[in-house]
């Protein structure tokens, strides 16, 4: 026996007026009906007898007396019925009882990615640094030339970039200025 | 002075239907919520921890349905059997712990070694032998895991079916399906228990012909 009986069972009776039929709540005539068949189908009353086999073999599974902590149990609810206060079920009650809410941790999420959306802006930072690496400013290249006094080399604009690796664009423009390969 | 009819109140709590002491329970008398306690602490327990497998959390999920009850006294109305409406409730907080996977279930399914639940798979009116027992313990296991293996909705059919003695109107209205639909859903986990617990049945069916030669 395997699936395939099962397809033949239901092909010969209804899925919903087996296990009622097997637990006797089946309306008479529909039982009748049922009964009429079985009688004659060898297969559809062996996978019967299977069926209600193991509905009977699941009665046979009890789970055992209550556990002893379960005599803690009472006291466990009006103590946390005690510490809510008297939580009633009014719109201000629900309001008030930490049940999850979908709507509001959205809405929170939304807000808290636009403050850090707001917060990783662009903006002028200039941070101390003992080293050339890692310090980081906006730059605008022609700005900062015109600034040195170098002027006559446009790079473009470059709005970030690490002071390291402008100073290694200068010696890029300085080296082509001196092998008179001008950029411009 | 006229007797508080509505709510039952001259009637033994024994007596009274749980509704009755739910409405005791909304007109402010405590005392509803020991009886209700001590009506359906356990099996509300016991469906939970059928669905979870873990008994501290089915003991605080058992606890959280008490306390939605409690909290929802002032508004309830008997427009439902009070049973089934606490199942609901037990049957949502076990299934929100299964998909949320909280829940710590043993994923070995040894003999089981808990409390009673050797003991409690004797037959009745049979001498346990410690072969016996080992069978029986052995067997719980079996049912237990091929239960546990069902889909969500087929093992809540079959534990609220099988263990609460809920009939199929009940079970429909705590799943939130049609009583065709719960039939059929019945049959479906079933099935699937009858090809998981064929070699159990098979066994059985020997052991017992072997008793009574």
């Amino acid at each position: 026996m395997n699936n395939e009986m099962s397809d033949e069972l239901t092909r010969h009776l209804r899925e919903e007026e087996i296990v009622p039929y097997l637990e006797g709540k089946l309306p008479e005539a529909r039982r009748a009906g049922l009964d009429g068949h079985l009688q004659g189908c060898g297969d559809c009353r062996a996978h019967m007898d299977e069926l209600r086999s193991v509905m009977a073999e699941m009665g046979e599974w009890v789970v055992s007396e209550p556990p002893e902590t379960l005599g803690a149990f009472d006291a466990a609810v009006r103590t946390r019925i005690a510490a809510e206060g008297d939580a009633g079920s009014g719109w201000l009650a629900g309001w008030m009882q930490p049940q999850p809410r979908p709507a509001w941790g959205l809405a929170l999420g939304v807000l808290v990615l636009g403050a850090a959306g707001l917060w990783m802006l662009p903006r002028d930072t200039v941070t101390p640094d003992d080293g050339i690496a890692g310090l980081v400013i906006e730059a605008d290249v022609d700005a900062v030339i015109r600034a040195s006094g170098d002027d006559g080399v446009a790079t473009g604009d470059e709005l970030w970039m690490t002071d390291y690796e402008l100073i290694q664009e200068f010696d890029a423009l300085f080296e082509d200025g001196e092998n008179g390969n001008s950029r411009l | 002075m006229e007797p508080f009819r509505q709510s039952g109140r001259d009637k033994p709590p024994a007596a009274e239907t749980d509704e009755e002491v739910m409405l005791r329970l909304k007109a402010g008398e405590e005392d509803g919520l020991d009886i209700l306690l001590s009506r359906y602490r356990g099996p509300i327990y016991y469906h939970l921890y059928r669905m979870i497998w873990n008994p501290a959390r089915a003991e605080e999920l058992a606890q959280d349905v008490f306390l939605r009850m409690y909290r929802a006294r002032k508004s309830y109305k008997p427009s439902a059997k009070f049973s089934t409406w606490l199942f609901r409730i037990a049957t949502n907080a076990g299934l929100n712990e299964l998909r949320d996977g909280r829940m710590r279930r043993e994923k070995e399914i040894s003999s089981d070694t808990e409390g009673g639940e050797v003991a409690a798979g004797r037959v009745a009116a049979r001498v346990p032998t410690p072969e016996r027992e080992v069978l029986t313990a052995e067997r719980n296991t079996r049912i237990r895991a091929a239960v546990d293996a069902l889909p969500e909705n087929q093992k809540t059919a079959v534990l609220l079916h099988k263990y609460q003695g809920m009939d199929y109107g009940e079970i429909g209205e705590i799943l939130g399906v049609s009583q065709s639909a719960l039939k059929s859903l019945l049959f479906r986990a079933y099935e699937r228990l009858r090809i998981e617990l064929r070699p159990l049945v098979a066994a059985g069916g020997e052991r017992e012909e072997q008793e009574a030669s």
